[in-house]
């Protein structure tokens, strides 16, 4: 019971904490190591194989003792559970209802307690899913998991059961030797379809873990934890500070955990009640470090410690008093992609001007939930972001104030209605659970008080991290502090986009007065130069303004050898980028050749980009790495989506890539072939999986592909779960699986890693919205990759970290990590500190204040802020190093000079020449994306907005206009009001020559077009409607006794061919002159007409008319702003050049892709690209009216 | 004599209601570290007296007024008796089978002709005293070595849950209604001789 409050009878059921006499915490892997002793002593392992799981668990019942009975349900003693382990008189009773392989699992579970632990255990339904995942998906709502040490009972419970009835090494072996299937497992082994299927998954595709030190049955007996060890004087004081709040400055390396422990460990044997004992963190890895580290020293009280992170504790509050906060007791929690799927579709009803994207709505509303949730840091509630918008109106003294007045009242209506939508559905996000329990807190001091005294003892791990809103809930839960102790160190507050800030730190006398502050002194990571190093950049950071010096002494450099060699850090400069990534991959081998260990070496970066490429020069060098990258970009796991969206799509796009996995191997021409079957009408693609003899043309071999993909696919049914159909699919009816692993290659082990993090995510994920399963799913991936919100799935599943490879990381996630070697490249003015961006969305004013109530959120007040934590991620970089330090820097990035990052003048390097080398080059080069294709007839002849089309991303140029190639996207109301209104474009074409049609002819038009194209019955169709009305309303003022004229598109021969452009409406000027327009239906905003189109337009007019026969614009229908082409003769004369480098790469066969970070998770091939099968592809040539009619439709 | 009493935890729990409004962490710490056996009931008590406002208005029918008593501290034990129940130690009469091993408790169920299951039913009160044999609550006394009216407190007080289990459950697990001799002797994992023999006890 974590916190104080009325609790209803059934969280008093759920709040029964253990009343555990011990607990012996062990690593998973040691769990499963005495399940599979266990097994052994059933069977020896000869005649292990096929062994039942009823078998398995009415032998280990017996062999402990323990008689198994079958209960009625409603029997009083199940007390309405499905299963009771009684040590009173050794039984387990169970439901006779439940099923043989389920009262197989319920049984193991409750052997897995008498193993593991031992006392009073009431597991909810959740807590004991023997077929649930090791590792929670680090995603999302998942991420307020509570770790308590009763989540990680019965996480041990479910993973001793699991290894009990099905020991991985034996899933593993009978899978890949045997050909068994996880159905025949199943059946065979009478145990859950689902349990057998995440068996596979965890033992197929995470590594075998490196061998114990110690025997396996060891455990950590009490006392012989680190935490148990002597402290230092600093440490001591700090553990044992009494009598008022403190705030700890605790240094890298200082043994910040250490102390916090060793406090817990202090107040315990004091006397403290466990359960008094509330432990905070910033993350569940800080938490669990905590749990597991506590309890390796005081088994028996740990499990009565609340720990977890401050959100999972808010949340538990808002449970608690659920029904003071006007939410239910089961809470819905929505993540950021959540919000946006709440939002978008709603979005118009609000009328925004300044925030309006109605063809992407969630772009604008990324910016737009930042800014709620930058206010929920804040404490400031919609009526609150309403009034200080409000205010800024009446303030406003110019244009400028009043546009940035009008935008925050903007959102302040948005704002308004997303919290009142959350609120209908009982449901909060992440800012609420902070925000909303502090103000409840507040508002109900008995409840207030209630959870003072429950939680006497507060601890804070990372108090920088801290932002207001976590710092007013503190001052609720810890009163006035007497027994507050947190740490935290304000040169590591890298958290600043969420509020976070060192300020707070600064604030710590202020919201506890009489705190006292201790530091800690001495570093026992690094040696001396790198704490010199660490030392001398922590003397230019903002943060150290008036603050004292860091003073930390080396413990190492104290207790060294004299006669060691000593290591000073450098600096290692390059000619250009691709020559960093040599030096850098070379510098690791000779590393790793002096005896540190890849798995020792971090690569640490700014931006997750650069990480990417490394990535693949890194292997290129045969380095293995730890770095998943975007997991959602990877190869394998875009195989499974694209498989997700073959199922529900019928028109077969996703064969693009499923055609190409290994074992179907059917060339690119047959995957061509058979879509041009699909869409001439015959069945959708699954069903002609089946009916081949229907398609024309197919090789032999893809005959053989495509039946295999059928057979595999047979009983797929798209209203199944995205994991019942992939688990299916992995672990029984395909080879995907057994080709990946019998795979050798360094990437082999990553790739596995990165479907098991998949997997495990596609198993937790519960998208909503509509349409099938496997629909919701995708659409869920591509927001989460729109909206960045994926970031957290790129971290290394705690599984495969003992891989010895170097782990690439960023800055941002190397916090709380150690190496014996870090590497820093990309030292350049350009990379780190990064350039500052302001917020689109800034903070009304009056909303972020300074420790000293001044403005702390205008541009200059953010710059600075930027540029603080830029500091201190460089300061969390430096110091993750214990020995061997190395910068790189590039003199330049391709024609561009770089200046050096202004972090390294304070660090006074010795510089290194670096290596030259075309390894790296010819690594990144490598994707150079030629296909072999030929076109058949004339195709020479291009429209200038498809050559637009291929500038932009030369592969989906590829799939959509020479292959045709379905896509994903669905098309939502705004691209349907979009159709409507380019139909009514059309149709006004047609009338000339002759007068501009007349308001109610083109109104008439509209309708009609309406009816056939928009978005009717959308729950928002008026407000497009009123966009559409207002549209064309706009084009008759623009055009209001124009007469339109009729001319041929213009044209630009061109060395590799003829480009066509064509303005949508030519009208004539007076003197012979025509005025030549290009509309478009949004806003103009920052738009300049200044790219290759309007040079072609530009070219094609002077060609045809001469320089003064024609004016050039471009109208934005919805503003009705125009804006003029006019380009000089130079920047035609460019513009022209590059078109014909793009003609000629075209018709070269290069289609390379062009990633861009808001454009692919939008792009409706964002699942199968990169992917082209094998082979040549012979097409037939399109016409540029063809191929401009594509790109409208 | 150890302080782990009912009367014990009364006095602390009256010590807790007499601070009034000034309770708060340092006055709980106080009265843990004169009863630190009580630790974790003194905190709940605690933290249910002060949220004792925050219920609702009208009387929750669950609750178990101690009789013919308006007093506060009753009253906050009346609300807090349904966790206490949680800890039968603390708050019902002596369990006789409470220090006895699962061995033992094996060779009790086979002098008597029981099962596992029947032994924990008794010992978990879930069998309706009234309905039980005279006989074999004469035998059970005399098995567990206590006088029968000591059993015969026992096995009229409410049903509990009994420490020392691990539950497995898709609802939350709860003490349920009792049930008569007749119904557990059917539901038992006995031969029907077995069956027959207990239910033709007087």
């Amino acid at each position: 019971m974590p916190c104080g409050g009325r609790r209803s009878p059934k969280t008093i059921r759920l709040a029964c904490w253990p009343s555990t006499r011990s607990i012996r915490m062990e690593t998973l892997e040691l769990v499963r190591r005495r399940a599979r002793a266990r097994r052994r002593e059933i069977a020896p392992h000869s005649e292990s194989k096929g062994l039942t799981g009823w078998s398995v668990v009415e032998t280990c019942s017996r062999q402990q003792g323990y008689d198994l009975f079958p209960l009625e349900p409603e029997d009083s003693l199940l007390n309405g559970a499905e299963a009771v382990l009684d040590r009173g008189v050794e039984a387990i009773f169970y439901s006779a209802d439940a099923t043989r392989d389920r009262a197989t699992a319920l049984i193991a579970h409750e052997l897995g307690h008498l193993e593991l632990h031992e006392g009073t255990l009431i597991c909810s339904f959740e807590d004991t899913d023997a077929s649930a995942s090791d590792e929670p998906t680090p995603a999302g709502a998942q991420q307020v998991a509570s770790y308590g040490v009763r989540e990680r009972q019965e996480l041990q419970a479910n993973v001793y059961a699991r290894e009990l009835l099905l020991p991985r090494p034996e899933a593993r072996r009978l899978f890949l030797d045997e050909g068994w299937t996880a159905s025949n497992l199943a059946e065979r082994c009478q145990l859950p379809l689902d349990l057998v299927r995440q068996q596979l998954c965890e033992s197929l595709l995470t590594p075998e873990p490196p061998e114990p030190d110690g025997p396996e049955q060891a455990t950590v007996e009490p006392g012989s934890g680190d935490a148990d060890l002597s402290l230092d004087p600093f440490q001591r004081a700090a553990a044992e500070h009494d009598g008022s709040p403190l705030l700890l400055e605790a240094g890298p390396g200082t043994g910040k955990t250490r102390t916090l422990i060793a406090r817990i460990l202090r107040l315990i044997r004091g006397g403290a009640e466990p359960a008094s004992v509330l432990a905070l963190t910033f993350s569940n890895k800080a938490a669990r470090e905590i749990t597991d580290r506590v309890a390796q020293v005081l088994p028996h009280e740990a499990p009565r410690i609340w720990t977890g992170t401050l959100h999972a504790f808010g949340l538990e509050l808002l449970r608690q008093h659920h029904h003071l906060v006007r939410l239910d007791d089961s809470i819905r929690i929505y993540d950021r992609s959540d919000a946006i799927a709440l939002l978008e579709e709603a979005l118009p009803a609000l009328g925004l001007k300044h925030h309006q994207n109605l063809y992407e709505p969630a772009l604008e509303l990324r910016e737009i939930l930042a800014a709620i949730s930058r206010a929920k840091d804040e404490l400031v509630d919609a009526e609150g972001y309403l009034e200080l918008a409000r205010r800024m109106q009446i303030d406003a003294k110019d244009a400028k104030e009043r546009e940035a007045a009008e935008k925050a009242l903007e959102v302040a209506r948005v704002y308004e209605m997303y919290q009142r939508t959350l609120d209908w559905r009982k449901a909060v996000d992440f800012g609420d659970l902070i925000m909303k329990s502090t103000r409840m807190l507040e508002a109900h001091p008995l409840v207030r008080r209630a959870v003072r005294l429950r939680h006497r003892h507060v601890l804070v791990d990372e108090y920088q991290d801290v932002n207001r809103a976590s710092a007013r809930l503190l001052q609720q839960i810890a009163g006035e502090g007497q027994r507050l102790w947190v740490v935290g160190d304000s040169r590591q507050s890298i958290y600043r986009f969420r509020g976070a800030s060192a300020s707070n730190m600064a604030r710590f006398e202020d919201d506890f007065p009489g705190a006292e502050r201790k530091a800690l002194g001495i570093n026992y990571r690094s040696s001396g130069e790198i704490v010199e190093a660490v030392t001398r950049f922590s003397r230019t950071m903002r943060v150290s303004t008036q603050r004292l010096d860091l003073q930390l002494q080396s413990h190492r450099r104290a207790t060294a050898d004299p006669e060691a060699p000593v290591y000073p850090p450098d600096l290692r400069i390059s000619k250009d980028r691709a020559s960093e990534m040599s030096t850098l991959a070379a510098r690791i081998i000779e590393l790793r050749d002096q005896g540190v260990p890849f798995a020792q070496q971090g690569v640490l970066c700014r931006s997750n980009a650069w990480l990417n490429r490394l990535s693949r020069v890194l292997e290129a060098h045969g380095i293995p790495v730890l770095h998943l990258g975007s997991l959602f970009e990877r190869d394998e796991v875009r195989d499974l989506l694209s498989l997700l969206w073959l199922i529900v799509d019928g028109r077969g796009g996703a064969l693009m890539r499923v055609a190409a996995f290994p074992h179907y191997g059917i060339a690119v021409q047959d995957v061509h072939t058979f879509l041009e079957a699909v869409r001439e009408g015959e069945p959708n693609a699954l069903e002609l999986l089946g009916q081949l003899e229907k398609v024309d043309g197919l090789s032999p071999e893809a005959v053989v592909g495509f039946e295999r993909l059928g057979e595999e696919l047979a009983d797929a049914d798209r209203e199944s779960t995205p994991w019942e159909l992939l688990s299916h699919y992995l672990f029984d009816t395909s080879q995907y699986l057994r080709d990946l692993l019998s795979e050798r290659s360094p990437r082999q082990p990553m790739r596995c890693i990165a479907l098991y993090q998949f997997l495990n995510f596609v198993r937790q994920a519960r998208p909503g919205g509509r349409g099938y399963p496997p629909t919701r799913l995708l659409d869920k991936v591509r927001r989460l990759v729109l909206l960045a919100e994926e970031r957290d799935l790129r971290q290394i599943p705690a599984t495969a970290l003992h891989l010895d490879g170097v782990k690439l990381m960023t800055l941002h996630g190397s916090k709380g990590l150690e190496f014996e070697a870090v590497h820093l490249p990309a030292m350049t003015t350009s990379s780190l500190p990064s350039n500052f961006r302001p917020p689109r969305c800034p903070p009304p004013k009056g909303m972020v204040t300074g420790p000293d109530g001044e403005e702390a959120a205008d541009r200059e007040a953010l710059r600075e802020s930027h540029h603080a934590e830029e500091e201190c991620l460089f300061f969390v970089g430096l110091s993750r190093c214990k020995t061997h330090l190395h910068l790189y820097r590039p003199r330049k990035s391709g024609s561009v000079r770089r200046s050096p990052s202004r972090f390294l003048a304070p660090l006074r390097l010795a510089t290194v020449q670096g290596l030259t080398g075309t390894a790296a080059k010819d690594a990144l080069d490598s994707a150079s994306g030629h296909l072999a294709i030929s076109i058949e007839g004339d195709a020479t002849s291009i429209s200038g907005r498809d050559l637009g089309a291929y500038a932009r991303c030369p592969r989906r140029y590829f799939y959509s206009h020479l292959f045709e190639l379905a896509g994903t996207l669905r098309v939502g109301a705004f691209l349907k009001t979009h159709r409507a209104l380019y139909d009514v474009l059309d149709w006004v074409k047609t009338q000339a020559p002759g007068p501009f049609p007349d308001e109610e002819a083109t109104v008439a038009q509209l309708n009609d077009a309406w009816r056939r194209l928009g978005p009717s019955g959308h729950a928002f169709e008026p407000q497009y409607r009123g966009l559409a009305d207002h549209i064309i309303a706009n084009l008759l003022k623009a055009y209001a006794g124009a007469r339109l004229e009729s001319v041929e598109p213009l044209t630009v021969g061109l060395p590799a061919g003829t480009v066509t452009v064509e303005p949508d409406l030519w009208t004539s000027l007076p003197e012979d002159r025509l005025l030549l327009r290009i509309l478009r239906t949004g806003r103009r905003g920052s738009f300049r007409a200044d790219d290759t189109l309007y040079g072609l337009f530009e070219a094609g007019a002077r060609l045809r008319y001469g320089l003064d026969g024609f004016d050039l614009e471009v109208l934005h229908l919805t503003d009705r702003r125009r804006t003029v082409v006019n380009m000089s003769l130079q920047k035609v004369y460019s513009r022209v050049d590059k078109s014909q480098q793009q003609l000629a790469d075209l018709r070269a066969g290069k289609f390379p892709p062009r990633p861009e970070a808001n454009t692919c998770p939008r792009c409706p091939y964002f699942f199968v690209c990169p992917t082209v099968p094998a082979g040549s592809l012979s097409l037939k040539s399109t016409t540029t009216q063809e191929s401009s009619k594509k790109v409208a439709t | 004599m150890t302080r782990d009493t009912p009367q014990d935890l009364h006095t602390a729990f009256q010590e807790l209601i007499e601070a009034g409004d000034r309770l708060d962490a340092s006055i709980l710490e106080a009265a843990i570290a004169r009863y630190p056996q009580f630790a974790a009931e003194l905190t709940e008590f605690a933290v249910e007296w002060v949220l004792q406002d925050e219920l609702p208005a009208e009387g929750d029918p669950t609750l178990k007024k101690e009789e013919n008593d308006d007093s506060p501290v009753n009253d906050a034990l009346a609300r807090f008796r349904q966790q206490l129940e949680l800890h039968p130690a603390v708050t019902g009469p002596p369990n006789p089978f409470a220090e006895r091993s699962a061995l033992q408790l094996q060779d009790l169920a086979s002098s008597l002709g029981l099962d596992k299951i029947l032994i924990a039913k008794l010992r978990d009160r879930r069998i309706l005293a009234e309905t039980l044999p005279q006989a074999l609550k004469d035998d059970l006394a005399s098995a567990l070595d206590v006088p029968p009216p000591v059993l015969a407190k026992h096995l009229a007080a409410p049903a509990a849950m009994p420490s020392g289990l691990s539950f497995k459950s898709q609802v939350q697990p709860e003490a349920g209604p009792k049930e008569s001799f007749a119904d557990a002797v059917r539901r038992a994992s006995l031969s029907e001789d077995d069956k027959a023999r207990l239910l033709a006890l007087d």
